[in-house]
């Protein structure tokens, strides 16, 4: 699987589709090759993660971004996966 | 279920968003088995 730390929604939808169905513009060596491999943004992970270690690698990360964010990139993650 | 435990990931950090480095650290002690990882700018 890929864990992604990009947080811009067009490059991050074009890599996650791009490992799942294949490059989209077909400009790559991926082109219409799909690898069906999942992908997750790290600020999905949270609970995965033990708290100390979220504390001190992300929660200041997570204070940089605006909530709305956030739920963007949550649900554009959600809509590539097909959860 | 564990999403990461146990599992094979690759990392694309960002050096403005959130670095490899970090999220290196995360997924690890989630006991994921780190087999790529790269920062990039994607400016």
């Amino acid at each position: 699987m890929l864990v992604f730390g990009l947080n811009e929604p067009g490059n991050l939808r074009i890599m996650a589709t791009t490992f799942k169905d294949g490059d989209p513009g077909y400009a790559g060596v991926l082109g219409g090759i799909a690898l069906g491999l999942k992908s997750y943004h790290i600020f999905e992970l949270q609970e995965e993660i033990p708290a100390d270690v979220w504390e001190r690698e992300m929660a200041f990360k997570m204070l940089e971004v605006e909530d709305a964010l956030i739920q963007q990139i949550c649900d554009i993650m959600r809509e590539i996966r097909g959860d | 279920m564990s999403i990461l435990k146990g599992h094979k990931v690759a990392i694309f950090g960002e050096r403005d968003d959130v670095a490899g480095s970090s999220v290196r650290s995360c997924v690890l002690a989630a006991g994921a088995d780190v087999v790529y990882e790269t920062t990039s700018c994607f400016v």
